[in-house]
């Protein structure tokens, strides 16, 4: 077994430190043993990923400029108060920033070991995410150290400007013991034809508290397979939120691995499709302790022909007496020609449990559409309220407040551009 | 003055036959009770007369004003002045009262500024907590908060007729009579200053009818009123239930 998705040529032409140099050459050739994704495997079922021509992509290092693209500070302009931020364009640090306000110990810079690298035991091990650690320019780490509290969020931009470019952008959280902290990424490009290949780790060490949301608002042109695990300690509570917003082929898988007595992990999506985009969801729910409570809460609308696929394991193992997990996937199809799966598993070890599944699939709710009607409301208004309250319920539980806003703007530009389209369908 | 007029309505759900030949006019200031066993198809005429999908009219006709109603979209029905307070108020995630009633008011060239005033004002009138106003519709509502929030809708909406199917279903004592109050006021003086209210109210109960005091009780069964009097139909209806009229 073997994938030739990248090159070991590739990880080797990369800059860097001795042990970074070192460190991928190790991942590379272990991403070259493991077998390349393809439709017929579990976990890549209905995917697009026999698309992504890999080879047609060059990894990239930066552009040789060193300004901050327009489109990131518009982000920065809406997304207000931040306790800091870091911008990656085309996979290299064009600026750290990081307030005052900021606890003494914080660290948020580039990896500084090969221990630094590591994500943890949510450690991915599909080829995209292993090429990653042999192919990433600028390895973030965030650090947060034990009873620190970080008041605001710290921001993770990372913007593509060049076509027919690979950019992996690595990210690893940890946060100490009692500490609280709220991470935000945001992948962005310009309207080029690249591939992001992200890998974001988390490791919440006992009752710390990590909030994390993704904007994915990429053009329209772009794939992303991206990847994203947490290990959550003993009490501690991880939330992560993902708005898939952008893209042409756009892939997020999620892994939480609830391995500390007590502790939560939740995710919540809100994703828009149009054109013939297609939006791929993959969850793993991983309950190893007692008392673990997992939700999963997702939303997704598909106007035109796009089409969004969630599969979604909820995995509660023997020793994890008294956990509960909650799995629902809903989605609004705008238009006859959209698709969608939606595939919630689980998988129960231990019988003192509660778990929930839901998923629904299906055309603007008839009877909200009459009730609001029967009010006076005209039926293209309806349809637009229903809509928008719909990803409105998603957004409640997205758990880093300075990032909704952005989010429902944006899915608000988006809708208005479907409304065409809205009226010719009921 | 305004005026419901059903004549000869025969309708159907599923390829079965549920109304058969209903007649009924309601006038402004009226109120009307529409009392029959359950499944007779009452709650069927509500949804066929707002124009809900799934029904299929096979005979008869309505207008209000004059106005074919059958014709009219549900949207324009209500802007034509009918309104429905739903026995089962659906859910809607994520949308407010005030967006609905602002979505509503332009729909029908009205100054959508006013409607949060409005709200608040009859949301006390009505008893209503001013945190359920800011509530998705519906949801997580008990049974009689969503009878009160339908109550509210009407009243910031002022239609000129209310189909109000089981709006005492779930209210407390209390609510009862505050939705009754609000409803009677509507009946005897319009809402602002507009023609008074015309009421059909299903209803089970005569706890109701105490309350609304009707002008007329329609014994409704199998698809069409069998019969119509005042209120002391609905004693005896209290006192020896369907038997007379079901064959
Ligand atoms: N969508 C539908 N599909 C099939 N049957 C239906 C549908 N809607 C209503 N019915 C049937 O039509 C009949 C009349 O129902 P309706 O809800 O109008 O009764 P109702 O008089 O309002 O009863 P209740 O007093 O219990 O509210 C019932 O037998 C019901 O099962
Ligand atoms: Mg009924």
């Amino acid at each position: 077994m073997s994938n030739e998705l990248f090159t070991l040529e590739a990880s080797s032409d990369l800059d860097g430190p001795d042990w970074l140099k070192a460190f991928r050459a190790s991942a590379a050739k272990a991403a070259a043993g493991l077998s390349a994704p393809s439709p017929e495997l579990e976990g890549w079922r209905y995917s697009r990923v026999e698309e992504v021509e890999s080879a047609r992509h060059q990894p990239v290092s930066g552009t040789g400029e060193s300004g901050v693209p327009v489109a990131v500070s518009r982000y920065l302009n809406e997304l207000g108060e931040l306790a800091g931020h870091v911008i990656c364009v085309d996979g290299q640090v064009v600026e750290i920033s990081l307030g005052d306000e900021v606890p003494d110990g914080v660290t948020v810079g580039l990896a500084d070991s090969a221990e630094s690298m590591r994500v943890g035991d949510a450690e991915p091990t599909d080829a995209f995410a292993a090429w990653n650690a042999a192919l990433s320019t600028a390895p973030l780490v965030i650090s947060v150290p034990r009873g620190a509290e970080i008041p605001a969020p710290i921001a993770v931009f990372n913007h593509v400007t060049q076509t027919e470019a690979a950019v992996f952008p690595r990210l690893m959280v940890t946060s100490g013991e009692n500490s609280s902290a709220a991470i935000l990424e945001v992948f962005s490009s310009e309207d080029v034809k690249s591939l992001v290949v992200p890998v974001t780790g988390f490791a919440a060490a006992r009752a710390s508290r990590i909030n994390h949301t993704v904007v994915q608002d990429l053009g329209p042109q772009m794939q992303q397979i991206a990847f994203a695990g947490a290990e959550v300690g003993q009490e501690a509570t991880w939330r992560s939120a993902i708005a898939a917003l952008g893209g042409d082929y756009v892939r997020q898988r999620l892994d939480v691995r609830l391995v500390g007595r007590g502790s939560t992990g939740t995710v919540a999506a809100a994703y828009l499709g149009s054109a013939k985009q297609m939006i791929d969801l993959r969850t793993f729910q991983e309950h190893l302790a007692e008392d673990t409570t997992s939700e999963l809460f997702f939303k997704g609308a598909l106007a035109h022909r796009s089409n969004s696929v969630y599969t979604g394991m909820a995995r509660i193992h023997s020793n994890a007496r008294g956990s509960s997990a909650d799995q629902a996937n809903r989605v609004i199809k705008l238009s006859e020609d959209a698709w969608a799966e939606s595939v919630p598993n689980l998988e129960i070890h231990n019988n003192d449990v509660r778990c929930a599944h839901a998923s629904a699939v299906g055309p603007v709710d008839q009877d909200q559409r009459f009730y609001l009607e029967s009010r006076g409301v005209p039926t293209k208004a309806a349809e637009r309220l229903i809509v928008d309250g719909f990803f409105d319920d998603a957004l409640s539980h997205f758990p880093v407040a300075e990032a909704v806003a952005l989010v429902s703007g944006r899915i608000d530009e988006e809708l208005n551009r479907e409304v065409a389209h809205l009226e010719g369908h009921s | 003055m305004s005026e419901l007029v059903i004549e000869g309505l025969h309708a159907r759900v599923e390829e079965r036959e549920i109304l058969r030949g209903l007649s009924l006019t309601v006038r402004s200031g009226e109120v009307h009770a529409l009392m029959g066993p359950n499944g007779s198809g009452k709650s069927t005429l509500s949804h066929v007369l707002m124009g809900k999908p799934g029904y299929e009219v096979t005979g008869g006709t309505v207008t209000l004003d004059g106005v074919d109603l059958l014709e009219l979209t549900t949207p324009e029905r209500a802007a034509a002045g009918l309104f429905l307070a739903m026995q089962y108020p659906t859910e809607v995630p994520g949308v407010v009262v005030a967006e609905v009633m602002e979505e509503a008011f332009v729909a029908t060239g009205r100054d959508p500024s006013g409607v949060p005033a409005l709200l608040v004002e009859e949301a006390d009138a009505l008893g209503i907590e001013p945190s359920l106003i800011e509530r998705s519709l519906n949801v997580d509502l008990s049974g009689g908060e969503k009878k009160r929030s339908d109550t509210l809708q009407m009243a910031v909406l002022a239609p000129r007729i209310a189909l109000l199917d089981e709006i005492d279903s779930g209210l407390d004592v209390d609510a009862l009579r505050s939705v009754s109050r609000r409803v009677e006021l509507a009946t005897s003086e319009g809402f602002a200053g507009s023609e008074p209210l015309g009421v059909l109210a299903i209803t089970h109960y005569t706890r109701l009818l105490e309350e609304l005091h009707p002008d007329f009780v329609h014994i409704f069964v199998d698809g069409r009123i069998v019969e119509s009097g005042g209120p002391e139909l609905a004693d005896r209806l209290e006192a020896h239930g369907y038997a007379a009229w079901i064959n």
